[in-house]
């Protein structure tokens, strides 16, 4: 370089645009992993289950119970004179159904100091939740360890329609098994307890009080409880089904903009180093020097 | 449907929202309502308790339950009033069949309701979606991006966002809580002895929708009827709700007004929004108004069964309230109503900064269509259209390519402009290194060649004269486009014009489209549908009638009437020709400044710092280098000559030579178009199939015939008999399966629609950015030599060798 020439151009400006360049290669070419995002639950969940009340999920363990199954204590509920026992699992499953879109309603909210656009993974943002995790690891296509590995909070359709499934299936045995079921029930609750010696009437008067609940609170498909059940999840699901489809764009998005901000200062400073080059038509401009170098 | 009209429907349908603790547990019993087995809604109860007077009695709200659950047995009023216990049944029967009526129609909007709100909850465009929406986002990387021309020559009218803080967040909170209070005040509880409580949401659903938009479009509709509506089953679309209104002004009233730096034209500020999660609202505050919305939209404003001033409202053939006996007073409700007029979309949601960016509120105009696209079936929802352009050559090209920005408005004023005391409009300073030319305003009357605008060539001294008269549009919007049009010759040489059609349209389209621009922008076409395109193709081609005659840009040649309907809906605005000089609009002044040379180290510039206004300086700096110079060793040069420099043989190979970057075509990304009388009537065909009919058949008329089973055939006469019995049975079941089934089926088709259109949008966005990036990394590859070109070349050419730079 002879000697007294002006530099023209700031290196540490060029690296600048290099990372700049970087996060816009990264966002331009992490946009087509979109339909990735679409689930077919079809060709990843084809366990089909027996429709039955002999499920992970209905427990005789009031201790042990977690939230969101089917309890039936026989030393705490008295299936003749207490409350029926549907009742308690149609609170039970209301509840875990209403904690889980919750869960997922909160998650909307991107937490924008998760994003590494250097080196971004869009399943960062689609973990399942807690409470999502929770029921399907007793619902069978997720038992195995590996399968709810898998499992993504995109899921939380699948996961919230197996869980109903099970539900209607627990209401639907113990309907047809009514009968039987109170007397076993009554003869356990009397065993773990000082209860008087089961009475054949109070059989009958257990199972129509519970019947009572089922023909009317559960009924059938079209105005009952599984009818009620049925359609308040499919109104939801239509709620927050598509809620989270943009937000692979919604991450994008940050990193574009931070992508943009770098490339902003980038070119505002190739703009602030082209102002001092010289312009052809100012050939003999002062920046040029006017004696031979020494 | 027009988009206008759908974004209407849609704006109506769709409400607000976030995470809300219970929101499952708010439509589970929603729907036990709806469903009506032992229940119903409290304005349903109320309804039905109105209609039915069983034998001139009257029903209580309970007893509409009772008979729901088969309870009313147990009342006295089964016992006196329906003649004993026998009649029971029928009178239970009787409001059960009133209620099957009404609900399914409340049941079906609530669907529709979630089904639209999940889609398009994180991209409806409403204040205050800030935490769940990429609108916002994308508005601020728009900011980073726009340079001045765009803005100039976008419909939209948004202007730029900017995000406000509140000093004092404390002064807000008397007013929030007013507001919470006023909307508390409109929620109702029922009387019953229900578990849990009813609740009745629907003043706060109208009040919700009334103000989503902000409370000032309302407040300034006239004076506030306070709950009082028309008594038509439509009156909470148009109520108004005078609490909500005072403590969203209040709340408004207690912002911050003034901004450092201030705000520019059609800037707004956009404050924190507030969630009143009991009320599932958010209150969302801008610097222009402030509105709510619902922060989980999941209550749609339904038609009304009850008028807030007590009157019945029945649909079609109503029941006997006794036999025999109808309503003697009523309201007609349903079709024989007048619709509600279309609130323009400006006013609605494209009120929204974020909002009126998207496609609802403006055209689609592409170079290209898809070639003779379909024609539109009856009932088809189209979003977007694509619709050609009708000028020829929109891209001026000099000799060094296309001009850019220089149609102006990119740079901000500058105090004092480059040279001390200088008036630069005077011209006395077009010996000065800053200018090449200077622009001179003035005006003609009418009849004369500056009807629609004229540049005269550029003189000697460098003024170039533009004028106007006024007579055919107003005449600051003809001031706009001629001013940026002789930017396009203030570096040309004295006493050049355009020497063909195709230069003259290339070089009026640009001009043309900023004055339409900021004809639409200010309202001035806000009444007819011409589009910013139409216009600006208006205004080209009569910018070069006078040289090169009628029609020399139009690809489609103009219609003389609709262009007679333009001038018509223009000449509005009331301002002669002599105001629009002498009271500039900001933008001429804007426009004006870009006149100015730049890149010299005497001549200062001023801009926003922007990646299109940073590209801008940039570009025009290449190109005054390039294009007021020679660019090849000892050739001649295209504008001046000069001394060739004995470094010439220096120059390196250029290794962008030949290298052509290729820009993604990007206005082909057409939103797919709705067709949802075509999906019913596939599912209707269907129905058909399965019941044995030809496809042909009127849908409607199709059923199970009795003489076929969908089931497989028994084996048995006696199965085979009770299969025949149960055929009505089997057709309720197949029509259930079909009912539960469709809402699944439709969310798959909406989400494929939705995924064509994000394939395409987001592939172009992807090629846009990959262009960009192939661009920004030629220019990070240009070697420079760290010397200048010295005067005296002595030491060979080694010391030119670009420098190796590592990043």
């Amino acid at each position: 370089m002879a000697a007294g020439a002006p530099r023209i151009f700031r290196r540490s400006g060029r690296g600048r645009v290099m990372v700049a360049l970087s996060l816009l290669v990264l966002v331009g070419g992490g946009t087509a992993g979109l339909r990735a995002f679409v689930i077919d639950p079809l060709s990843r969940y084809p366990i089909l289950t027996r429709c039955s009340m002999e499920d992970d999920l209905v427990t005789t363990d009031l201790a042990t119970a977690e939230p969101g199954m089917f309890v039936f204590d026989p030393s705490v509920t008295d299936p003749v004179h207490g409350t029926p026992v549907v009742q308690y699992w149609s609170e039970s499953y209301h509840a875990k159904v209403d904690e889980i879109v919750t869960e997922i309603l909160t998650s909307m909210t991107l937490d924008k100091s998760k994003i590494e656009c250097e080196n971004l993974n869009p399943d960062d943002f689609n973990e399942a939740t807690p409470g999502m995790l929770s029921l399907a690891s007793k619902l069978t296509p997720w038992k195995k360890a590996s399968e709810l590995a898998t499992l993504k909070k995109n899921d939380v359709n699948a996961v919230l329609l197996e869980y109903l499934r099970v539900y209607e299936c627990v209401l639907k045995e113990r309907k047809e098994q009514l009968l039987y079921l109170t007397f076993v029930d009554k003869q356990a609750h009397e065993d773990a307890t000082d209860d008087e010696p089961l009475k054949w009437w109070e059989v009958l008067q257990g199972e129509t009080n519970e019947s009572a609940v089922i023909n009317r609170e559960i009924g059938d498909a079209d105005t009952g409880e599984t009818g009620i059940a049925r359609e308040s999840l499919n109104r939801t699901l239509q709620l927050i089904g598509g809620m989270d489809l943009l937000q692979p764009i919604r991450v994008e998005a940050e990193c574009l903009q931070r992508a943009s901000l770098e490339a902003r200062n980038a070119i505002g400073l190739s703009a602030e180093a082209l102002s001092c080059m010289p312009r052809m038509v100012n050939a003999k401009d002062v920046l040029r020097d006017d004696e031979p170098p020494s | 449907m027009t988009a206008k009209t759908l974004s209407l429907f849609v704006g109506i349908l769709l409400v607000p929202a976030t995470a809300s603790a219970g929101m499952y547990l708010d439509i589970r019993d929603t729907v036990t309502e709806e469903m009506q087995k032992y229940t119903s809604e409290l304005q349903v109860q109320r309804y039905v308790k109105e209609v039915i007077k069983p034998f001139g009695s009257t029903l209580t709200e309970e007893n509409v339950d009772q008979a729901l659950a088969g309870e009313l047995g147990g009342t006295n009023l089964c016992g006196t009033v329906f003649g004993g216990f026998t009649f029971c049944p029928f009178g239970e029967e009787v409001v059960r069949a009133e209620i099957d009526r009404v609900s399914p129609v409340r049941q079906l909007g609530r669907d529709i309701q979630a089904a639209i709100a999940g889609y398009e909850l994180t991209a409806d465009g409403y204040t205050g979606r800030e935490d769940t929406s990429a609108s916002l986002q994308l508005a601020g990387i728009v900011n980073i991006w726009q340079s001045g021309v765009d803005e100039l020559i976008t419909v939209h009218g948004a202007g730029k966002i900017r995000t406000g803080t509140v000093p004092e967040p404390d002064d807000l909170k008397p007013h929030l809580n007013a507001l919470e209070g006023a909307l508390g005040a409109l929620v109702e509880m029922g009387s019953g002895p229900y578990d849990p409580a009813k609740i009745d949401r629907q003043k706060l659903a109208s009040a919700v929708w009334r103000y989503r938009h902000g409370y000032k479009k309302v407040k300034a509709s006239g004076s506030c009827n306070n709950g009082e509506g028309d008594g038509s089953s439509l009156e909470l679309l148009t109520v108004r709700w005078c609490d909500v209104e005072d403590a969203l002004e209040d709340l408004w009233n207690e912002l911050p007004s003034e901004f450092t730096p201030p705000l520019g034209k059609k800037e707004t500020v956009i404050f924190p929004s507030v969630t009143l999660e009991g009320l599932n609202v958010i209150v969302w505050m801008r610097s222009d108004d402030a509105g709510i919305i619902w922060k989980i939209p999941t209550e749609p404003v339904l038609p009304s069964l009850l008028s807030l001033t007590g009157g019945v409202i029945v649909y079609g053939d109503y029941p006997e309230i006794e036999p025999g006996v109808r309503l003697a007073d009523f309201i007609e409700g349903g079709p024989a109503e007048n619709p509600i007029p279309t609130a323009p979309v400006e006013r609605s949601i494209c009120s929204h900064p974020v909002g009126k960016r998207g496609y609802l509120c403006r055209p689609h105009m592409a170079a290209e269509c898809p070639e003779d696209p379909p024609a539109t079936p009856a009932n088809e929802i189209r979003l977007s259209d694509c619709v050609k352009e009708n000028t020829r050559h929109p891209v001026q090209l000099t000799e060094s390519g296309p001009d850019m920005c220089q149609i102006g408005g990119w740079r901000l004023p500058l105090e004092g402009g480059n040279f001390s005391g200088d008036d630069w409009s005077a011209g006395d300073d077009v010996s000065g290194q800053c200018k090449n030319c200077y622009i001179e305003l003035g005006c003609a009357g009418a009849g004369s060649n500056c009807t629609w605008g004229l540049t005269q060539p550029k003189q000697a001294d460098g003024k170039i004269r533009v004028c106007a008269s006024g007579d055919a549009i107003p005449a600051r919007y003809v001031l706009m486009k001629e001013v940026s049009h002789a930017q396009t010759m203030c570096h040309r040489n004295v006493g050049l014009t355009h020497s063909t059609a195709e230069e003259c349209c290339s070089s009026y389209w640009y001009p043309s489209l900023v004055a339409c621009s900021a004809m639409i922008n200010d309202g001035v076409l806000n009444d007819t549908d011409f589009s910013a395109e139409e216009c600006a193709s208006i205004l080209t081609d009569k910018g070069c009638e006078t040289n090169f005659g009628a029609n020399a840009c139009a690809q489609i040649p103009l219609k003389p009437e609709r262009v007679q309907e333009f001038r018509d809906a223009a000449n509005t605005v009331g301002q002669s020709c002599g105001d629009a000089v002498s009271e500039k609009d900001p933008r001429i002044v804007s426009l004006m400044e870009s006149a100015p040379m730049l890149c010299d180290p005497n001549c200062k510039v001023q801009y926003e710092n922007t990646i299109g206004n940073n590209l801008c300086y940039i570009s025009q700096c290449i190109e005054q280098s390039t294009e007021f110079h020679r660019i090849i060793p000892g050739r001649i040069p295209f504008v001046t000559q000069d001394q060739a420099f004995p470094w010439d043989a220096c120059v390196n190979e250029d290794p962008q030579l030949g290298n052509l970057g290729e820009i993604p075509q990007p206005d082909l990304n057409v939103i797919p178009p709705y067709r949802g009388q075509q999906l019913i009537g596939e599912f209707e065909r269907y129905f058909c199939s399965i019941a044995g009919g030809p496809q042909a058949i009127l849908p409607a008329l199709c059923s199970i015939s009795e003489t076929r089973s969908v089931g497989l055939p028994s084996e048995t006469a006696l199965g085979t008999m009770q299969q025949q019995s149960e055929t009505t049975t089997e057709e309720q079941r197949i029509i259930r399966e079909i009912s539960s089934t469709i809402g699944n089926v439709s969310a798959r088709i909406a989400t494929e629609t939705q995924l064509r259109y994000l394939d395409s949008a987001m592939n172009h966005l992807a090629s846009l950015l990959d262009s960009l990036t192939e661009i920004l990394a030629g220019i990070g590859e240009v070697g420079f030599p760290d010397v200048m070109c010295p005067r005296y070349h002595i030491d060979g050419c080694a010391e030119f060798d670009p420098v190796v730079v590592t990043p």
